[in-house]
């Protein structure tokens, strides 16, 4: 057995109509998560009676359990559920024709809230009381204080660890095979199975892996460099 | 529309249970190598040769940037062949092995990150007083430095356990039968009817075993920092999962 160089060259070129499909899912998870994960600090920042209490418990169960053990658990109930309720409101849908990508970005969208929820929480915690304070004395209300006071300074703390948490995300897309999304990792391993040529394919996913998560640290770390020269003017 | 089924979960512990241990096994052998190879990969770090220092952050850098899975399947595949080169033929090595490489690489990867920050966090100075005072390097390490520094990374380390354990859930996936293979292979015998049933309970498990690693690493925090101002450990004790 050795390594078929020219069948990775080959792969590494067909597996390229796969890359779109990852950065899709992680960029449609970000969309859930960004959102959701700030909602979920900002209860627990200000201590939302019971409400905050329901979201340290998801933030804790999501964050205590293994992505693989999730993405199971969302696709065998999320379309038995769907179903039910196609079935209770008699639309014309079919539950079991909504493309497995879909239930992916949820799985990578809720893990990540999670992750993300907890770097807000401390990004938020960190800008200092009188700022808020100080911003409602010159007139602000709620919604201008956080737009222009809390949250230039909280994302310039934040920004480091939301870069690890995206990246562990787009890592993490590459379990999205279990639900036979044809991303990187689906295709490579369609392609191998057919000479049982593994070794070669997983090398090409690997190779994809490190220029997807170096570019992605490169374009974080231009970001962060903005956020702070913000920062720094100001 | 079938129902969910509580009775099957509950029926379904003792059948689960005992691979728990087999999981945690698994993540103590790693966590115990990677602790070892990590303090190594740390003091490359801070090596003064440029290039021990290139491959150390390279090396961490490439774990950072590869999926857990396809590292898996990469040392998987590629041991037998390595082997080979050397004259070994097909090694019948278990499945764990495997696993475990995989997992002490991650493993001394994300701790050696955490004790070089928390050796520079410790201070110069307390070395040198050391010495001053007349220990050796190596007393000077174990008495003073390590102490101080193990205090400012277990809650780090709480972290990294809590993610090699999550990593641990994907060993399944070249036929090792942890906690997940044998609720992969409980959901085949069931004809896939209870999946959701089985995976809550995985999930339920994981996230025990996540809360117990925490708070046992809690109490050691605690206890490291008995010697340290109280209303400090106090404020730093506070755990993330």
């Amino acid at each position: 057995m050795n390594l078929d160089i020219s069948f990775a060259f080959e792969t590494l070129i067909q597996i390229i109509p796969g890359i779109p499909v990852t950065l899709g899912m992680a960029l449609g998870a970000l969309l859930i998560a960004v959102p959701l994960g700030f909602l979920l600090a900002l209860i627990r920042v200000n201590k939302i009676f019971i409400i905050d209490k329901l979201a340290a418990l998801y933030v804790s169960f999501v964050r205590g359990t293994p992505v693989v053990v999730q993405i199971f658990l969302i696709y065998s109930a999320l379309p038995a559920i769907l179903n039910q309720m196609i079935e209770a409101n008699g639309w014309q849908l079919d539950a079991y024709s909504v493309p497995p990508v879909l239930y992916a970005i949820l799985v990578f969208g809720f893990n990540t809230s999670t992750h993300l929820s907890e770097i807000f929480r401390s990004a938020l915690l960190s800008v200092p009381k009188g700022q808020k304070e100080a911003a409602y004395t010159v007139g602000l209300n709620a919604f201008q204080a956080y737009r222009r006071i809390i949250i230039p300074q909280a994302l310039a703390v934040a920004a480091p660890s939301m870069c690890t948490a995206s990246m562990n995300m787009l890592k993490n897309t590459s379990l999205a095979y279990m639900m036979a999304v044809m991303d990187i990792t689906g295709r490579a391993k369609a392609l191998a199975g057919v000479g049982y040529q593994y070794l070669e394919a997983y090398l090409d996913i690997f190779v994809m892996y490190l220029i997807l998560c170096l570019c992605v640290e490169k374009l974080f770390q231009i970001w962060e460099k903005r956020l702070l020269h913000y920062k720094i003017t100001a | 529309m079938r129902t969910f089924d509580i009775v099957y979960i509950v029926n379904l512990i003792p059948k689960l249970l005992p691979y728990t241990l087999v999981t945690l096994r698994i993540v103590l052998i790693s966590f115990l190598l990677g602790a070892f190879f990590g303090g190594l990969l740390a003091k490359a770090k801070m090596s003064q040769y440029k290039w021990v220092k290139k491959i150390a952050f390279g090396y961490t850098s490439m774990i950072r940037c590869t999926p857990f899975i396809i590292m898996l399947f990469i040392v998987y595949y590629a041991i037998p062949i390595i082997g080979g080169l050397f004259g070994a033929k097909n090694p019948n090595l278990p499945k764990s092995f495997y696993a475990v490489i995989t997992l002490t690489m991650y493993a001394a990867s994300n701790l050696s990150d955490n004790f070089r920050t928390a050796y520079v966090a410790v201070g110069k100075g307390q070395r040198e007083a050391a010495l001053c005072s007349g220990l050796t390097e190596r007393q000077a390490f174990i008495r003073i430095i390590f102490p101080q520094m193990m205090y400012i990374a277990v809650p780090m380390i709480s972290n990294v356990i809590i993610s090699l354990m999550q990593d641990t859930a994907l060993v399944f996936a070249i036929g090792l039968v942890d906690l997940m293979g044998q609720a992969k292979i409980l959901d085949s015998l069931a004809y896939n009817v209870h999946t959701t049933e089985i995976y809550i309970l995985v999930a339920l498990l994981f996230w025990l075993l996540a809360l117990l690693v925490e708070k046992i690493l809690r109490v050691y925090h605690l206890h490291l920092g008995k010697y340290t101002n109280p209303r400090k450990v106090k404020a730093s004790a506070g755990g993330n999962v």
